[in-house]
């Protein structure tokens, strides 16, 4: 059953239709048997008139009767009186009784009257069709007011339906307009009995649901503080224990490694459970991605430079509505999977712009990539490829895309998993929507053209990047701990000079189109 | 003539109506949605039209008994039909399931055009009588709208079973109105002497009689006949009884990739 509504119009209407019109047919046949009964008792009290007016010998008029009806009086086998429509032959055998016989392509209904005289004989007749037409004509009288009536019936019947509906209509627009994290109650007032049950029993589940959510939360805090203390400590001791017996002893390298994997898993965990629906939507803020990106391989840089890999970010000025921490943590998580799973020297690219409704958040490597049968796995919390054989020999406890995954959900967003067309590893496409208001993107569309301008002057590049500003970061466009100052990527823009990379294990400063600084 | 245009209306529209809202049960059952249907009633009803036109030379084809041999074929061929939808349903994968939308179409455009034009022939005959006309087509649509109420009962009876017996009802419907299919075209062709005329094993008349409502339903089921002729009683056993025995020979064969939706 597709709709309420239309099941209970259909089966109302056609129980209706069938109740209405077999109680008229069998109307129809009970009028037609009255209307033969009714006809049969007038015949007889015709003949029994026209006998007594033959029998008293006087002459009987011959036109006294319509068209309708036909009168024959036989002594023996002759014919004494006729009416004026009727042969002069017998209209119907001479038993006595009543007969059917056709006359004139008619159908006639003959009553053949047999007074106290045997050879007295009075056949009178009538149409049988008049009576029949008759009786049709007062059923059809009584069947149109009910076909005419059918549509109003339908519409009325429709009314009731949406009144009668109009609860669950509105208990399902309540429902809809409820915010995630929204867990009150709902009031049961004003909902019929059989809604209230579903109301309540929703209600217990809203409870139980809240319920739950607080312990997740109070597992959240009692986990931040009881893991990360001891794990502070932890690494304290594990300092001191290195400066005593010295860095080169394997047991203690190991015991460092396990530290920081369960401190990175610790962290990880805690940035799960923090990103709720409802802590999302209290943080939503606009976020611009493109500088999110470039805060997030700033970040991450150090480790990009200690594998001697090359990252680049290719970007256009995009502003969505989001939490700015979740989208830190999806564009950290994803930047830093790529450099961890990519061979040393390899490359990472990272592309940020609108696409059509959505903004477009690509992470591409020169890893290994993943096989495509693993990819509905990836996001599966502590799954890891190759399971604890994982021969990447990097920090991960598998929730890294389990996060992402998490995010993008959160914010309505799309993700897929693919090859990478120009560096042959995984690629990593996150589509989260654009704000409908487009006023968001106003004020980077006049930098996006101003930018456009300063490609321009840059014929060594073709058509296809004219809109995105390309950066390859080295370690002289990466602010330094110390300060901004250090940063000469201006110096060397305005010089319009264009140092070209210098091979894999050197990341230098590539500015073929920029309209950012760092 | 008012009871005369609401049997013969009837007679039509309930046999339709029944029909189509059972194979709407299986389009529901195996998601083919309804433009199928849709398109099907659309392609009938200009067929109707054409060959309620062409009848009169259609009638003077097969030394004039054209109408009824042509009637017989399309009865006949709604029985295949049916016969292929029961296989269909019983035995292949989802994958072939375009032919059973298929099928479907073609059973519902065979009806459509057999009835549909039955029923233009009967309406264009009171054409010229103002008078019997307005009360044949109030009979007529007393008789259509009884008709699609039924059908309509009978869809919706149907897909609120349970699956298994959904599944069940629908394998019987199908055999016992394939079979009525084949009843009542074996009974054309007796009309045409093309096939023997004997006397009747049985009359059920006094019991159920074929005008009576009751007796419409059951013709529309099961192709219900008061006095059947021996050879109308022995097609008709036959056209049953091999519905489930091909489905059984099928599954014996090995065309038994049943995967059920």
């Amino acid at each position: 059953m597709k709709s309420i509504r239309l099941y209970l119009i259909i089966v109302l209407l056609s129980t209706i239709c069938l109740v209405n019109f077999l109680a008229a047919l069998q109307g129809y046949r009970r009028s037609m048997v009255e209307a033969s009964q009714l006809l049969d008792e007038q015949l007889a009290e015709d003949a029994r008139l026209v006998s007594r007016l033959a029998a008293a010998g006087g002459n009987l008029p011959r036109d006294m009767y319509s068209d309708s009806m036909v009168f024959q009086v036989w002594q023996s086998n002759r014919l004494l009186h006729r009416s004026n429509n009727a042969p002069e032959t017998s209209l119907s055998p001479m038993a006595s009784g009543y007969h059917m016989q056709s006359y004139r392509g008619l159908r006639w209904r003959l009553l053949v009257y047999e007074d106290d005289d045997p050879q007295f004989r009075v056949i009178v007749g009538q149409r049988a069709d008049v009576y029949a037409r008759l009786v049709e004509n007062i059923i059809v009288e009584s069947l149109l007011p009910i076909i005419w009536v059918l549509p109003i019936l339908g519409l009325v019947i429709w009314l009731i339906v949406s009144f009668g509906l109009s609860p669950l209509k509105r208990l399902a627009v309540l429902l809809r307009q409820r915010r995630a994290e929204d867990l009150t109650p709902l009031d049961v007032s004003g909902y019929p009995v059989e809604l209230a049950i579903v109301v309540s029993s929703t209600n217990q589940l809203l409870s139980r649901l809240a319920a739950a959510f607080d312990r997740e939360k109070r597992f959240a805090a009692d986990a931040a503080h009881e893991l990360r203390t001891p794990l502070a400590a932890l690494k304290v001791n594990l300092r001191n224990l290195t400066d005593d017996i010295g860095a080169d002893n394997d047991s203690v390298r190991e015991l460092e490694a396990s530290v920081d994997r369960m401190g990175h898993s610790i962290e990880q965990i805690l940035t799960l459970y923090r990103l709720t629906p409802e802590t999302l939507h209290r943080q939503k803020t606009a976020v611009d991605l493109q500088g999110l990106a470039k805060k997030v391989i700033i970040e991450l840089y150090r480790n990009f430079q200690g594998r001697h890999q090359d990252i680049e970010l290719q970007s256009e000025p995009v502003v969505i509505e989001a939490d700015e921490f979740a989208l830190m943590t999806l564009m950290r998580n994803l930047v830093d999977n790529a450099g961890k799973y990519t061979p040393p020297g390899g490359r990472v690219l990272v592309v940020v712009k609108p696409e059509g409704q959505n903004a477009l958040v690509r992470v591409e490597d020169s890893g290994p990539g993943i096989a495509e049968a693993h990819h509905s796995r990836v996001f599966d919390r502590f799954y890891r490829v190759g399971g604890d054989r994982h021969d990447s020999n990097v920090i991960g406890c598998g929730l890294g895309l389990s996060i992402v995954d998490h995010i993008v959900r959160l914010h309505q967003g799309q993700i897929d998993l693919g090859r990478s067309a120009a560096l042959g590893g995984l690629a990593v496409a996150v589509r989260l929507p654009l704000p409908e208001d487009p006023g968001h993107q106003k004020g980077h569309g006049t930098k996006k053209s101003a930018v456009s301008r300063t490609e321009d002057s840059h014929p060594a590049h073709g058509n296809t990047e004219a809109k995105i500003a390309n950066e390859n970061f080295s370690s002289e466009n990466i602010p330094s701990k110390k300060g901004p100052g250090t940063n000469r990527r201006g110096k060397k823009e305005r010089g319009g000079d264009r140092p070209t990379k210098t091979g894999v294990g050197k990341p230098s400063y590539r500015h073929d189109k920029r309209r950012a600084s760092l | 003539m008012l009871l005369d245009a609401v049997i013969i209306i009837l007679r039509e529209t309930l046999e339709a109506g029944v029909l189509v809202s059972l194979l709407l049960t299986i389009a529901h059952r195996f998601h083919l949605g309804a433009r199928w249907l849709l398109f099907a009633l659309a392609t009938g009803l200009v067929g109707a039209g054409v060959y309620a036109a062409s009848l009169a030379t259609v009638s003077t084809w097969f030394d004039d008994v054209g109408q009824e041999v042509i009637n017989a074929a399309m009865q006949y061929g709604i029985y295949l039909s049916l016969l292929a939808i029961s296989l269909l349903i019983s035995l292949v994968a989802t994958a072939k399931r375009r032919y059973l939308g298929g099928f479907l179409m073609l059973t519902v455009v065979l009806a459509v055009v057999r009835e549909g034009a039955e029923i233009t022939v009967f309406f264009t005959g009171y054409l010229q009588n103002e008078d019997v006309l307005s009360r044949a087509l109030t009979g007529g649509f007393v008789g259509l709208m009884l008709g699609l109420s039924a059908g309509a009962l009978c869809y919706y009876v149907i897909v609120s079973l349970s699956p298994t017996m959904e599944r069940r009802i629908q394998h019987v419907m199908l055999a016992l109105m394939a079979a009525g299919m084949v009843g009542q075209a074996t009974q054309l062709l007796i009309q045409a002497d093309w096939l023997p005329s004997t006397m009747p094993l049985w009359d059920t008349g006094g019991w159920l009689s074929e005008r009576s409502v009751a007796g419409e339903i059951a013709y529309a089921i099961f192709g219900y006949e008061a006095t059947p002729t021996p050879v109308e009683v022995g097609f008709y056993s036959v056209a049953l009884a091999l519905i489930p025995l091909s489905v059984l020979l099928c599954r014996h064969f090995g065309f038994n990739a049943r995967q059920e939706v």
